[in-house]
């Protein structure tokens, strides 16, 4: 909105003409019209403003209402037709390498610039205004040594008037004005006024980047939140499934051991009261031994096996007991189970028990270390550490086996990383894991305990 | 002898007495199935024996042996339970129990070990008794067939206690990875160790970290 219009100011840069120097948002805008030397050179308009300058005014307040970019320039362009009187009036854009980024144009009809086919590239003389340091103003288009011609079926352009659209150094493009409606040549008239509308036409460019920017900002900012958002409630469902998982599980295991044991013992029981009824012939009795120690092999077999399921799926240990037992049990288990040696050492514990989430992501993280170094490491030994100090816990497990390059990354997704870093995540924590072939694989975790 | 059993599966009570009641000098004189009936049973029976599951209904066959030895000192508690970590046994032994047996075994072994700990011994499943036994404690000293640590030595040795990496403890020294790396293999060497875990439970035993550990 224009605040002040301060008129009739001398103006140092213009030599010798007046100007009018507008405020419009903070910014000062100076706007230089020729002298009125005799009171003939201008046809009086409304409150005795000269007529065309009432034209760039219109046209300056209906630029400065608008933000949208695009709406901007094709304003920018009817404008400058309706200032400088011309039939046809056009706005390149150019990128930073000086190529036409964009080129709206005015006074032609759609049909016409279908038949033209492409756009000007910013050869000829338009590339010209680019590289000029000021306006160009050619009264016969086609005789200028820079002309580069017409494509074929545009329509004839005689009178132009090309003006550079920028600010200091920074150029956004050229305003081109062509055919002045009384078919004569533009004048020093029509070049001040179209000057002066370029020097409005930055602003409001300027001002339209500007809200651009702001509105891709916001965008970017509603997006950073909505993912902050969508990472939080990722994040908490995440928990609430392995918290189930680790309820169903425990769940699962118990009743194995209670039920599934339990009436495998009864077998058991049952075997062994048949074989204290057993009598009579000494043959028929040694058969039946022989068949009621197979059954006992088999059940022994099944016991073994469902203790085994129920500990693989949760050890009651972890719950019962508390986390280095369930570890020194897993280390066990693996040391029978497999060609490598692992042992569990803590420090720094003063008491027995950490918080059970805690335990529960040591034990799972830990679990999935063992795996990996079961599978992958040819490791001779292991060593799992659990060292408790400075409201934290930190837990490495180390082997001494082939170990990786670092930077082979589908091998660290292949090592369930992600996984590991999620539980540990949950609680606040970190996981890293670090090899050099040849010398082993060395995972930290590291959990907060207050 | 007079023997209490507490279990919450009726099937297993039922085979567990038969087998029992068919000893001779054996009688089953009371059965439980849950840690509140066992407590009241050894107070009105005063068995000699009591045998005595871990998972029951209303808490722990171990929170159980400890309140039955309490009300009746003489009682003898075997626990026979599917658990076989060592956790739980040796849990069980602080509680008080005098024996542990293995589900897997109880048809075999039962008679056996409720006739040991009857008799003032105590009994601990074969299996089980193994890995108590097992080696996991070297012997205390420092310094093995390789010689003394060197102080660089044992200042690597404290920070490997303290769960720092290689690449910590070269930023802590001034010194390379490479370093690091040689320090601790003469470590290993000196103390005959293979890694963090077994040198960590050495240095404890020589008392080395006395300083760094609160407990427990």
């Amino acid at each position: 909105m224009i605040a002040d219009v301060i008129h009739s100011v001398h103006c140092a840069p213009c030599r010798g003409r007046d100007a009018c120097v507008l405020r419009i948002r903070g910014y000062y805008y100076t706007v230089s019209v020729p002298a009125p030397t005799t009171t003939q050179d201008f046809e009086g308009g409304a409150a005795g403003w000269p007529l065309k300058v009432q034209t760039l005014l219109d046209a300056v307040l209906v630029l400065a209402g608008e933000h949208e970019l695009d709406t901007v320039l094709r304003r920018i362009v009817a404008g400058a037709a309706t200032i400088a009187e011309a039939k046809y009036a056009a706005l390149g854009i150019y990128d930073e390498a000086g190529a036409i980024e964009s080129f709206i144009h005015f006074g032609m009809d759609d049909d016409t610039v279908a038949s033209i086919g492409s756009l000007p590239g910013g050869r000829g003389l338009l590339g010209e205004v680019i590289v000029a340091s000021g306006p160009i103003r050619l009264a016969e288009l086609g005789t200028d040594p820079r002309a580069g011609g017409f494509p074929p079926n545009h329509p004839p352009m005689r009178t132009f008037l090309g003006v550079p659209v920028g600010r200091g150094a920074r150029r956004y493009g050229n305003l081109y004005v062509t055919e002045k409606a009384d078919g004569e040549p533009f004048v020093d008239e029509d070049e001040a006024l179209v000057v002066a509308f370029a020097a409005f036409a930055v602003g409001a460019i300027e001002s339209a980047h500007l809200v651009q920017a702001e509105r891709a900002r916001a965008d970017a900012v509603a997006d950073l939140a909505a993912a902050t958002e969508r990472a939080a409630l990722r994040r908490e469902m995440l928990g609430q499934i392995l918290n189930a998982q680790e309820a169903e599980r425990a769940r699962v295991s118990r009743d194995l051991h209670d039920d599934v044991g339990q009436a495998l013992t009864s077998v058991l029981l049952g075997l062994r009261l048949l074989e204290s009824s057993l009598a009579g012939d000494e043959v028929a009795v040694g058969d039946a031994r022989r068949r009621t120690d197979d059954v006992r092999t088999l059940v022994t077999d099944a016991l073994g096996r469902t203790r085994q399921l129920a500990f693989d799926l949760r050890p009651t240990v972890l719950d019962d007991v508390g986390l280095l037992p369930a570890l020194e049990r897993l280390s066990q288990d693996m040391t029978a189970r497999s060609d490598t040696t692992v042992a569990v050492a803590a420090q720094g514990f003063a008491t027995d028990r950490l918080p059970p989430e805690i335990e529960t992501v040591v034990y799972r993280v830990v679990q999935e270390a063992l795996t990996n170094i079961a599978r992958h490491a040819s490791a001779a030994t292991a060593s799992i550490t659990l060292i408790v100090a400075q409201g934290r816990v930190r837990v490495l497990v180390e082997d001494d086996g082939v170990g990786f390059v670092a930077s082979a990354t589908p091998r660290r997704g292949h090592l369930g990383l992600t996984g590991m870093a999620e539980r540990a995540d949950l609680v606040g924590g970190t996981v890293e894991l670090s090899s050099t072939p040849g010398s082993g694989t060395t995972l930290l975790l590291e959990l907060p305990l207050a | 002898m007079r023997v209490a059993l507490c279990d919450d599966h009726a099937v297993v009570r039922s085979g567990l007495r038969r087998i029992l009641d068919a000893e001779d000098g054996l009688e089953v004189v009371g059965e439980a199935g849950s840690v509140k009936e066992a407590v009241a049973l050894a107070g009105t029976c005063l068995p000699d024996v009591f045998v005595m599951d871990l998972g029951l209904p209303d808490g722990s066959g171990i929170d159980a042996t400890a309140a039955v030895v309490r009300i009746s000192p003489a009682t003898r508690v075997l626990v026979l339970t599917g658990h076989d970590d060592i956790a739980y046994l040796r849990r069980a032994f602080e509680a008080g129990a005098a024996g542990y047996l293995i589900k897997d075994a109880a048809d075999i072994e039962l008679v056996q070990a409720v006739r040991l700990v009857a008799s003032g011994k105590q009994y601990v499943h074969p299996a089980l008794g193994a890995a108590l036994l097992a080696p996991d404690a070297p012997p205390a000293r420092l310094g093995g067939p390789g010689g003394e640590l060197s102080d660089r030595e044992l200042e690597v040795l404290r920070m490997m206690a303290l769960g720092l990496t290689n690449a910590e403890i070269s930023q802590q020294l001034y010194v390379s990875v490479r370093t690091v790396e040689t320090h601790r293999s003469h470590i290993h060497q000196k103390l005959n160790v293979r890694n963090r875990a077994e040198l960590v439970r050495r240095a404890k035993d020589a008392g080395l970290l006395d300083g760094d550990d609160p407990g427990p």
